[in-house]
């Protein structure tokens, strides 16, 4: 294959924004091509992509298996009924306890929400409970974030995480309520 | 000939007889992999297996765009998940499937910003004195992610023999000469140049149908 060009002329005459004159590449289709290749795709000498961890991969897999489950339930979007971070406070009683502190109740349809946050040195510490006519805890799962929490014996959840969750979702055997998107900036 | 609903197949194709279309007749039994918009019809029809082959093709991409955001090992999960959520939930949005990578580098970007710009406001708050770089994902190193991606799932559709002389002439960290090629793959030197050919049109063809490079030779614009 002598009188082709070499990867490293190639790659120049790819980079090259005008084709410099060169003889052989005028007249050597070949070379032509690999040219246009590697101007298209100028990847050479670089590592492939690592692939992500399993366990990310078969998180995001089950996105279509779990959505098949949730097409058919159904899905209650929460009111919010107290924000204590929007309760008035007296002139120089808010202080950092109160902000550090902070508690939710949400209904819809005789459910009731309640959600109790508390805000430490490296994390925040959460408690929820979850009321309504004919539901049972042991049956229910609570949704924060990238975490999943089952009720303790007395229907309470309880979770930490090192920052506070997007929203709230609490599943049933065929339904799914769900918190409107919380902001948690400071008041 | 594909198999409806399995897993996609590599091309059992042996001294490159294309085998599709319109072309010479195959030689063998050939199944041709789906391109993304064929894939994504099934996706869309509730298809959990193609859903799953669509990640395969494309976890790398996301992940490497997500790594490179200067995130903790927690944050990045949650780029690469939220990215595939959000695509999940805009699926029936999707305008132009043959370009999803695209989408995926630009979704997992703004998640990776996102999730930056939060933990820095946090940072900020626990009075932690390391300042975390700032600088955005610059969209030359996200275009050649990309590019890297798309070729990588083009060399894996080629015939061994084939994806391993393209590999060594083109991709391989050290450029080798002629004859060291033609050693490694156990063939003359002097029938490197038509092999070499060969396997580059091969290549450009499945480019071609994936939607990542036209039929004029040009590289679809990646983001």
């Amino acid at each position: 294959m002598s009188g082709h060009l070499s990867r490293q002329e190639l790659i120049e005459a790819a980079r090259a924004k005008k084709l410099k004159q060169n003889r052989h590449l005028e007249s050597c289709a070949e070379c032509q091509v690999a040219v246009r290749m590697l101007g298209l795709f100028p990847v050479q000498g670089l590592p492939p992509l690592p692939d992500a961890p399993p366990i990310l991969v078969e998180r995001a897999a089950g996105l279509a298996e779990t959505a098949t489950f949730l097409d058919n339930i159904k899905t209650v979007m929460l009111s919010l009924t107290f924000d204590s971070w929007d309760e008035p406070q007296l002139v120089s009683v808010r202080d950092q306890s109160t902000v550090s502190d902070r508690r939710f109740r949400f209904e819809a349809e005789s459910i009731r929400l309640d959600v109790r946050a508390e805000r430490g040195a490296r994390q925040w510490a959460f408690v929820a409970q979850v009321t309504g006519p004919q539901l049972r805890p042991s049956q229910v799962i609570l949704v924060a974030g990238r975490q999943e929490v089952q009720a303790d014996s007395s229907g309470l959840f309880h979770w930490t995480s090192t920052r506070p969750p997007d929203a709230v979702k609490i599943r049933f055997d065929e339904l799914m309520i769900v918190t409107p998107r919380l902001s948690w900036k400071s008041p | 000939m594909r198999i409806p609903g399995g897993e996609s197949m590599l091309s059992l194709q042996d001294d490159l007889t294309v085998c599709s279309s319109g072309s010479k007749p195959c030689r063998v039994y050939c199944v041709v992999p789906e391109n993304d918009t064929e894939l994504w019809g099934r996706v869309l029809s509730g298809d959990a297996a193609a859903w799953r082959l669509l990640i395969g093709r494309y976890q790398s991409l996301v992940y490497a765009v997500c790594t490179r955001a200067g995130l903790s090992a927690p944050d990045v999960a949650d780029c690469f998940q939220q990215t595939w959520v959000a695509l999940y939930e805009n699926r029936r949005r999707l305008r132009e499937p043959s370009r999803i990578s695209t989408w995926l580098v630009t979704t997992a970007k703004r998640e990776a910003l996102r999730l930056r710009h939060r933990a820095q406001r946090e940072d900020k708050e626990t009075d932690l004195t390391e300042t975390p770089d700032s600088a955005p994902l610059p969209d030359e190193v996200l275009e050649v992610l990309e590019r890297q991606s798309q070729l990588g799932i083009a060399l894996g559709e080629l015939d061994p023999r084939c994806r391993r002389l393209v590999e060594l002439f083109f991709f391989a960290p050290e450029e080798q000469t002629y004859e060291q090629i033609a050693a490694r793959l156990g063939l003359a030197s002097n029938s490197l140049g038509a092999l070499r050919r060969r396997c580059l049109d091969r290549l450009r063809e499945i480019l071609v149908r994936n939607g990542h490079m036209d039929e004029r030779n040009e590289a679809v614009k990646a983001l």
